[in-house]
């Protein structure tokens, strides 16, 4: 018989702020790092609650809080948020089945693309776990969290800026979609649209006549690529280039974007996991409790959705950039 | 707990420093299959969810 991982904890949980020993699940086997379960849990709820509520992916925000805040090497960060993000496809593939439409043939050559891109940012990810340290202003930092800070920085920047477009876009009236895609890569993906360097393949399911197949696979190992290093799920480089690139009607974009999510990090948990980047422990108290929290996330936005919170989501990311600046000499 | 400090035990994240790592397969076969199953467990408890409450849940997306 298993006992229940958390049911003791559980009792305890009023004692958050006061942490005592038996409370911290030890990360590590030698015992290097300690994480508190309470913050794990609290950690998992939140960044699921404002993926439900906000509806945007996690991974941007799960892998540097993990580091920022329970001081998780960014390598493991990766890896278990890949992991867990097997789980969270899984709940939304069988979720969507019969709802989205997978063109299985374009499916196929993005994965083709991505296994490239996933295993090249997982090897980068490798070469900076061993980089060793560098010594900035006297004081001596580890060289990935270093370059996965900066990384990490300008993505939640990015992000940060388009939430915060999109927000003040909703206030004046204007159309989110207006504002933010004409602004974002439209110059970009006209440019990718017209590429006709052979060979040409059509996707019949999607109503592609025709497309150069490396531009299928260019768009698999570009969003592999930012899967393999940062644990994301590369849907915001996949679903815009599906849509605008490759011209595939949304429906199918979601369903394939979804499909896609499952098959890539189901790879980058395998590529992790042979490079011990992956802690068991952590994956499932995460994947509970971010569930847990996007369904709750969800329920509260039908209630509470609005630009003014969509700006404080925004001041929320630029907040956890500064955090992450702030903590890197640490 | 005792189920989170086995997989704990096995996932040996942190090999010591100048230790090649070693993968074990029940470490890499839990590492695929664990979150499958919660993921598929979660799927079905939102859907008996819906269907006795009434209540439309999200999608599962995070």
């Amino acid at each position: 018989m298993i006992d229940l991982p958390l049911a003791s904890y559980w009792l305890q949980f009023g004692r958050l702020v006061e942490p005592v020993q038996g409370w911290f699940y030890t990360i590590a086997t030698g015992g290097e790092l300690s994480v508190s379960l309470a913050a794990l849990v609290v950690l998992g709820f939140g960044v699921g609650l404002l993926v439900g509520f906000f509806g945007v992916g996690g991974g941007f925000l799960m892998t540097p809080l993990l580091n920022l805040v329970v001081h998780v090497p960014y390598n493991v960060a990766v890896g278990t948020d890949l992991t867990q993000m097997v789980g969270v496809a899984t709940t939304a593939n069988l979720r969507s089945m019969g709802v989205g439409y997978i063109d299985y043939k374009l499916g196929g050559l993005i994965f083709a693309g991505s296994l490239v891109g996933i295993e090249g940012g997982a090897r980068v990810l490798e070469l900076l776990k061993h980089a060793g340290t560098v010594t900035v202003a006297g004081r001596p930092l580890s060289l990935m969290h270093l370059v996965m800070t900066v990384i990490y920085a300008v993505l939640l920047l990015w992000i940060g800026s388009l939430v915060r477009r999109e927000a003040r876009a909703v206030l004046k009236g204007e159309t989110a979609f207006a504002a933010v895609g004409a602004a974002e890569g439209g110059a970009l993906m006209g440019r990718l649209r017209t590429v006709n360097l052979p060979p040409l393949i059509s996707l019949p399911a999607s109503g592609v006549e025709a497309i150069s197949l490396w531009v299928v696979l260019g768009v698999g190992a570009a969003a592999g690529f930012l899967t393999g290093l940062l644990g994301v799920s590369g849907g915001f480089i996949r679903m815009p280039a599906l849509i605008y690139v490759l011209g595939v009607p949304t429906v199918v974009s979601i369903g394939t974007n979804l499909f896609e999510m499952l098959v890539s990090s189901l790879y980058g948990t395998l590529t992790h996991s042979l490079k011990g980047n992956v802690e068991l422990p952590l994956v499932v108290i995460l994947l509970i409790s971010s569930t847990v929290g996007t369904q709750v996330g969800a329920l509260l936005n039908k209630r509470f959705a609005g630009p003014r919170l969509q700006l404080g989501f925004a001041g929320l990311i630029f907040l956890v950039i500064l955090l992450m600046f702030l903590n890197i000499g640490r | 707990m005792a189920f989170l400090q086995w997989l704990n035990v096995i996932s040996q994240s942190t090999a010591p420093g100048g230790k090649a790592f070693a993968a074990s397969w029940v470490y890499v076969a839990l590492a695929l299959l664990l979150p499958l199953v919660i993921g598929a467990a979660f799927a079905g408890l939102i859907r008996v969810i819906e269907k006795t409450s009434g209540i439309k849940l999200g999608g599962g997306s995070a």
